[in-house]
């Protein structure tokens, strides 16, 4: 099926001093996170999209090529999961799935064929007949899913989908997210405040402070740059999407999409999809090979130096053309985070040729 | 009571209870020594000759009919009324909550001469009512209407309590998959308000079916029309004793059974609830 993805200037509260005064487009097909600090309005946003909070007269929200300004919640073709899943508690599990199709005219019998067919794409069959209350809170986060893919929305809003859930839960959510919404024909909607599931979910990553929209860009790009001392701590660590291939020793390596390898304590067996993640604090900068411990030395050119609070984010890229690089080749570009007072040791400036170290045991592994 | 030494903040802790349990023992008393007394001197032996007693029978219809009937007004006008409270800010809506609480605090007599003077012949709107030949003082519907006058708060403060701690968040979901607001409050916000609603309910009809002073006043006490079950105890007491006591056992034991049926069916909240 073809979207018409997503179009949306908002402004919300009053006009002078607005809780949100956004704007955000997105093709379909692709997953926006929606970050920054508490408060800065990301619900009301998400909210605002939805048409559960009034909006100002010059605003517009375009759904699916629609101008849906205005319009009930129920005309704009949207699937919400707000936080803490908001199940039916009176009904079952299947009956909550089935609810968007029966409220939207479908015969009792296909919502529920309907239902029965998203319990077994999201692997929950087995939960149908059981009462939200019954439900740990991955399995609720599941259902609530469900629940709003069942009415076949353009938009789909995501409110911190797992800001709710311990550890374990956490991890089972993200990758079933990973995995429904790559698959999603419409635009997802991610509200989180958890960096890793931004750059683990999104295509793109919208940063929202105070109400505004301060960056817009991909993952890739917001590591590299990010335009806000907030996002710049928020983030304070590098990600790099790869595929995994088991070394034999316990350790293993991660083949980075964009070029390069990272060596990490443990992966999934091989030929898997991860997001290898290290916090730019980690990196350690040399201007020799390194002769320690650290199994990720990677042949470097300084690309920026920028301060952050009383320290210093130096931008790596890789060298090109380094002799013998093979094994050594890092990452296309790598931040590391030092003191200032280290920089100037080391003589730091923009083309310096360095080393980047990292520990395998910095490196965490999320499946993707 | 044990003197044995426990930690430093064991004597306090345990002293307490004691100092609690003198009153708490009276208000025991007081509320189950009238029950006992009750049960003790009720003519067990004429219970089925004086159950068939015609002033009985009629009372008895009489009580269903305005309890019923005053518990199903208060529901189709109480619960919207309760819905506006909650959920809409309008001016002088802290003036109108004052209004719905004034019956529970109004002496019942008082609320039947206030009722008189709005739907009695010459009330406020009882002129015009008579003129097109409805006459509400001295009728079952008068019954109806004093029993709704003083068991409408009891209703609208618990829908209102359980309308404003419902999750608004399952409400919202469900417009968004398309609910029509009238789809979502049959289909979410009424059974989400459930044991409120219950235990609303509950309330307002024992306390219709209890009514007195407001009937009598409003409606007087016409044997068969508007002679409910309290007035009919009252009205027999100094002549048939037995028969008052019959009277006021069957209410206890009507009453009685009803908030236990609900305590258990229907006043515990969905979560609390065990799995099928």
């Amino acid at each position: 099926m073809t979207r018409g993805g997503l179009d949306v200037s908002v402004l919300v509260g009053d006009p002078s001093s607005p809780r949100v005064a956004a704007t955000l487009a997105a093709d379909a097909a692709t997953t926006v996170a929606i970050v920054g600090p508490n408060g800065a309005g990301k619900s009301t946003l998400l909210r605002a999209v939805a048409g559960l909070v009034p909006v100002s007269a010059q605003s517009r929200v375009r759904i699916d090529g629609r101008d849906v300004t205005g319009r009930p919640p129920a005309a704009r073709s949207l699937g919400y999961v707000p936080q803490a899943a908001a199940l039916f508690a009176h009904l079952t599990v299947r009956d909550n799935i089935a609810y968007g199709p029966r409220s939207r005219g479908a015969s009792r019998h296909a919502a529920r064929r309907s239902a029965e067919s998203w319990l077994d794409r999201l692997d929950i069959t087995a939960l149908g007949a059981r009462r939200p209350h019954t439900l740990s809170g991955g399995q609720a986060q599941r259902v609530a899913l469900a629940r709003a893919l069942a009415v076949d929305p353009a938009v789909l809003l995501l409110d911190e989908p797992t800001a709710s859930l311990d550890v374990a839960g956490r991890e089972d959510v993200r990758r079933m997210l990973v995995a429904h919404l790559s698959s999603f024909a419409g635009v997802a909607l991610v509200v989180t405040h958890d960096a890793t599931e931004a750059l683990a979910l999104a295509d793109r990553v919208v940063v929202v402070e105070h109400g505004v929209v301060v960056q817009d860009a991909s993952p890739d790009e917001l590591l590299r740059s990010p335009q806000s001392t907030w996002t710049a701590e928020l983030l304070g660590l590098n990600a790099w999407r790869g595929v995994t291939a088991s070394e034999g020793d316990g350790s293993g390596r991660v083949r980075i999409d964009g070029g390069g390898t990272v060596t990490v304590p443990e992966v999934p067996p091989g030929g898997r999809r991860v997001l290898a993640c290290v916090a730019s604090s980690a990196v350690t900068v040399f201007l020799e090979r390194p002769e320690g411990s650290a199994r990720n030395a990677w042949p470097m050119a300084v690309a920026e130096l920028t301060p952050v609070g009383h320290r210093l984010r130096v931008a790596l890229s890789a060298r090109v053309g380094h002799a013998g690089l093979g094994a050594d080749a890092g990452p296309p570009s790598v931040v590391a985070e030092i003191t200032r007072a280290a920089a100037t040791e080391l003589a730091l400036r923009p083309g310096a040729e360095v080393w980047a170290a990292v520990k395998a045991m910095e490196v965490s592994v999320t499946p993707l | 009571m044990s003197t044995t030494a426990a930690g430093p903040t064991a004597p306090r802790a345990r002293s307490l209870p004691v100092l609690f349990a003198v009153p708490a023992f009276g208000a025991l008393i007081l509320l189950v020594l009238p029950l006992l007394g009750l049960l003790a001197r009720a003519p067990w032996g004429d219970i089925g000759r004086i159950l068939a007693d015609p002033t009985v029978v009629q009372a008895l219809r009489v009580s269903v009919i305005s309890s019923t009937g005053a518990l199903v007004v208060c529901l189709v006008c109480g619960v919207p009324l309760a819905w506006f409270l909650a959920r809409v800010d309008f001016p002088g809506r802290s003036l109108v909550r004052g209004f719905v609480l004034v019956p529970m605090v109004l002496p019942p007599v008082v609320g039947g001469v206030a009722l008189l003077l709005a739907f009695g012949p010459r009330g406020l709107l009882g002129g015009p009512l008579d003129r097109l030949g409805i006459t509400l003082p001295f009728s079952t519907a008068g019954t109806v209407m004093a029993a709704t006058y003083v068991a409408l708060p009891f209703l609208v403060l618990a829908v209102e309590g359980a309308l404003e701690s419902v999750d608004r968040a399952a409400e919202e979901v469900a417009e968004t998959l398309g609910a029509s607001p009238w789809r979502v409050f049959w289909t979410i916000t009424l059974p989400s308000i459930r044991p409120g609603l219950a235990s609303g309910a509950a309330l307002a009809w024992a306390r219709a079916l209890g009514e007195f002073g407001a009937t009598i006043t409003f409606a007087g006490s016409i044997a068969g029309i508007t002679q409910t079950m309290p007035l009919a105890v009252y009205e027999v007491l100094p002549t048939d004793p037995a028969g008052a006591l019959t009277l006021s056992l069957l209410m206890l034991v009507t009453s009685t059974t009803v908030i236990v049926a609900l305590r258990s069916q229907w006043l515990v909240p969905w979560r609390a609830r065990r799995a099928p």
